[in-house]
């Protein structure tokens, strides 16, 4: 007999503060993971509304990469000060004004941007696209993954910054989707 | 992480503005927690409406604004200023103390979308320091 896993509010199911997703399973005779139509799933790939697609593409192609990273990155450093630790050797992050005004803090933040749109452009295949820039953030940079999160929310207030109203639920809850399967993937290769 | 008194000025000096739009950032914040978290919605099944925007969702963000604005005068001393509340949220609402974090995070989303200019970071620092002390004195109760 076919099992199936009652998901009453699938939607509901996904926790998108740590993006996982809770999957609908169906367990056939075959074993095989299939939807409840019946067709046959890569169990690995993230699901895109096309709201989600084309909200995602919309705010990139508007975003001007060396304003927002540097912004990012700033308040990420101010916020949260513990993650200057990663950049020792940035000069001077001694306040607000400083790391607001450091050029590497500037520039590391457009490159951070930069490896974000290489996600934009590979929505369909994000934990293939980041297996190396997760192997270097593990074993090259050590970076503690949650800080990943951090850098992440900061990123979500500057973009609701610029985009104001535009801003809506809808709009954050697509961008939140998308940096969480982004920080996922850039956490795979850890161990 | 406790409160210095550079993130009390901060947080009273950009309160004094949003106080003007509370019951408006406080609908804004709490319909954005909804859509955005919707586990959430499992505290409010006792609404006929969880709509954004909606009669409910507008008031209990009056709701909302209206305690934060009792942590702002109370800045001092959260966890006795906040005593009645805690029981509240302890006994009877029994909120997760997880979505302390995730309403903060709206609320700050709402302020950076309504004051893009004055929510610089160190503003987002203090609000952020201080979301999570009401967080902490809100939780003071529950066990």
């Amino acid at each position: 007999m076919t099992q199936y896993t009652l998901q009453a509010h699938r939607p509901s199911n996904r926790c998108l503060w740590e993006g996982r997703r809770v999957a609908l399973k169906v367990a056939s005779g075959a074993g095989d993971l299939q939807t409840c139509t019946g067709k046959p799933r890569d169990s690995k790939m993230v699901e895109w509304t096309d709201f989600e697609r084309a909200t995602i593409v919309d705010i990139f192609s508007k975003m001007q990469y060396e304003v927002v990273g540097p912004a990012a990155l700033a308040r990420c450093l101010i916020v949260y000060p513990w993650t200057q630790r990663y950049f020792g050797n940035f000069g001077n992050l001694y306040n607000a004004a400083a790391i607001s005004g450091n050029p590497m803090v500037a520039k590391h933040g457009t490159t951070i941007l930069h490896g974000l749109d290489r996600a934009v452009k590979n929505m369909d295949n994000i934990k293939a696209t980041y297996a190396e820039l997760s192997v270097l953030h593990s074993e090259k940079l050590h970076v503690d993954p949650d800080n990943f999160k951090l850098l992440s929310d900061c990123l979500t207030i500057v973009v609701a910054a610029q985009l104001g109203k535009d801003f809506t639920g809808e709009v954050q809850a697509a961008f939140q989707k998308f940096l969480a399967v982004v920080v996922s993937a850039l956490g795979r290769q850890y161990h | 992480m406790s409160l210095n008194s550079k993130d009390k000025a901060a947080v009273k000096a950009l309160w004094g503005k949003i106080a003007k739009s509370a019951d408006v950032i406080g609908s804004e914040a709490l319909s954005r927690m909804l859509v955005v978290y919707p586990q959430t919605k499992t505290y409010f099944t006792h609404w006929p409406d969880m709509s954004p925007g909606s009669e409910p969702v507008k008031a209990h963000g009056k709701k909302v604004m209206g305690g934060l604005g009792l942590a702002v005068s109370k800045i001092d001393d959260l966890t006795t200023g906040l005593m009645e509340l805690s029981e509240k949220h302890a006994f009877t609402l029994r909120v997760d103390p997880s979505n302390f974090k995730v309403l903060s995070h709206c609320i700050l989303v709402e302020l950076a979308t309504i004051f893009p200019k004055e929510f610089t970071p160190e503003e987002h620092l203090s609000y952020d320091k201080f979301f999570a002390a009401v967080a902490r004195a809100l939780s003071e109760k529950y066990r």
